[in-house]
């Protein structure tokens, strides 16, 4: 589903924030990328989702090249991608059903249809009742649980998250990554940057360790002692 | 860490398989989506929309008048042109004969003219209508009339004009009962210039009014579109097309292009009455500018489109900025 091969990053004037980064992640797999802050992480997260393209290498997923692509390409690809951001980055003046509803919107379905949809979504996450909410007035834990529909609604084949739990309390981020595997159950690719070591012990799924732009570790148990130290 | 997903996928299959069946969306589905988002803006940024309309009515309401300088300047030239005649002002004592000698020379040219013999008490009854009010000074003059009797030649196409009049001085230079051949030319020649350095500096102007304006509304838009910055981001990262993010926002310029032109037009037709009055009122200016016309409705069809494009390019500039820098 996703392949970086030697792809690095570099910020003018002469900063690297991925160096030579090889990584190989197949359909329905939930990965984590680890490390700690600067380690490179984000950067790439935003190469996933053509939100930056690579200094050098080539990124693909779902089969498409994305240093090849037009803006209509990059635009075809982006809707089978959702992104999660630590912010949320929910619309404020719009309420929860609005905000998951959006992405129908755009596309131009009609309001009853797009509500439908999205109440049903909300309701199977344990929203429902703050549909009519405005994003101020929910929890974080809660807020971010809204952006997880929101990628969701429209059947991604990946999801990337990026530090979705940074700003959660434990129970809050138990919630946000409950909705997370249940799209992965249903075989949506999930890609997970964190430090959050908790969660990645708890969930015992496949860890990838950045540090400095590279690659240190690619590991399946969390639980393995030796590598934990590596997630700094 | 207890992390519960039993059976939950089964939920987000059947959403999956609803949300897949509505993304077939029809065109005017679309349309319709983009006229109700472009509402939406308005409504929310309602005093920046108004900003930009009043922006493009201010501009559009210059141009309006620019263009009234230029339309009647012109219709001032055309009937200008249409009254050109050259004089033929004979010394006194004239006879018949002679008067007639240089009416058989102007028939003899090829260029189609109309002669009319102004007697001595004639010119005076013309000049004393020209006089008006003040006819009263001519009183008394009429014993002794000093206007000489002439010949006014006037020529159907104007550009005749210069050259009846050269054959004329030529021949009639030598003939001792022929005091001056004349022809208002200078007056014509000038309102022309006049009328094509309005038309250079006020092209120049219009181009320069036009570039400031789409600069300062797609700055304005900008403005407005800072409230829609994390929409316009979200709308990027889902995928949606540049022509979905770009269309609300062009639809809303067009509209306030319209709209501003629209209240330009407004304010010149409410400036206009009161000019035509001040006009009427002030003898100068009545003489030489009898009446202000509006501008024809080509021009309002034309000044409203300008509005509009002025509109829409500023909309553009302003969501191109903003989609590029993110």
């Amino acid at each position: 589903m996703i392949h970086l091969k030697g792809v690095s990053k570099v910020y003018p004037p002469n900063q690297a924030a991925l160096r030579g980064i090889d990584l190989d992640i197949g359909k329905g797999e939930f990965v984590f990328i680890a490390g700690a802050s600067g380690a490179g992480k984000s950067t790439l997260l935003k190469m996933l989702f053509a939100g930056d393209k690579s200094s050098s290498g080539t990124v693909s997923v779902d089969g498409v090249d994305l240093s090849t692509l037009n803006v209509s390409g990059i635009e075809e690809i982006r809707k089978s991608i959702g992104v999660v951001f630590q912010d949320y980055r929910l619309l404020p003046r719009r309420t929860v059903l609005d905000n998951v509803a959006f992405s129908l919107e755009v596309m131009g379905v009609s309001k009853s249809e797009r509500s439908r949809i999205a109440m049903r979504l909300l309701r199977s996450m344990g929203l429902e009742e703050r549909a009519a909410a405005f994003p101020a007035t929910l929890s974080g834990g809660e807020q971010q649980r809204v952006a997880v529909a929101r990628a969701l609604i429209r059947k991604p084949k990946v999801i990337l998250a990026d530090e979705p739990t940074g700003n959660l309390d434990q129970e809050m981020s138990r919630l946000v990554f409950q909705s997370l595997l249940e799209a992965n159950a249903c075989g949506v690719t999930v890609v997970v940057a964190t430090h959050n070591l908790s969660i990645i012990e708890a969930l015992k799924k496949r860890v990838v360790v950045l540090d400095r732009g590279r690659i240190i570790t690619d590991f399946c148990d969390s639980k393995n002692g030796e590598q934990q130290g590596m997630l700094g | 860490m207890m992390v519960e997903n039993d059976n939950a996928h089964v939920g987000l299959e059947e959403i999956w398989s609803e949300s897949g069946a509505v993304c077939e969306i029809s065109l005017i589905a679309k349309c319709f989506h983009c006229i109700g988002q472009c509402a939406q803006n308005v409504r929310r940024s309602m005093m920046t929309s108004l900003l930009t309309a009043l922006t493009i009515a201010v501009a559009t309401f210059l141009l309006s008048i620019f263009l009234v300088i230029l339309h009647n300047a012109s219709v001032r030239i055309a009937e200008s042109s249409s009254e050109l005649s050259v004089m033929v002002f004979f010394k006194d004592g004239v006879r018949p004969d002679q008067v007639d000698s240089v009416k058989e020379l102007v028939s003899s040219s090829s260029i189609p003219a109309t002669i009319t013999v102004v007697d001595k008490s004639t010119a005076l009854e013309r000049f004393r209508r020209s006089l008006g009010e003040d006819a009263d000074a001519l009183d008394g003059l009429e014993g002794d009339n000093p206007l000489p009797m002439s010949l006014q030649i006037t020529v159907r196409t104007p550009s005749n004009v210069e050259s009846i009049y050269s054959t004329l001085r030529a021949r009639l230079a030598n003939e001792f009962f022929v005091d001056a051949v004349r022809y208002s030319r200078s007056d014509v020649d000038d309102m022309r210039q006049i009328v094509e350095g309005v038309k250079f500096a006020g092209g120049f102007c219009l181009v320069l009014i036009i570039v400031v304006v789409t600069f300062v509304i797609s700055n304005t838009i900008r403005l407005a579109l800072f409230t829609h910055r994390l929409e316009i981001e979200i709308m990027r990262l889902i995928g949606a097309s540049r022509r979905a993010i770009f269309a609300p926002f062009l639809l809303e310029g067009w509209i306030q292009g319209a709209f501003g032109a629209a209240l330009g037009l407004v304010a010149l037709v409410l400036f206009m009455i009161p000019l035509q009055e001040l006009i009427s009122h002030v003898e100068v200016v009545s003489l030489m500018l009898p009446r202000v016309n509006l501008i024809p409705i080509w021009q309002m069809i034309g000044v409203v489109a300008v509005g509009i494009i002025v509109g829409t390019t500023g909309s553009f500039m302003a969501v191109r900025r903003f989609v590029r820098n993110k």
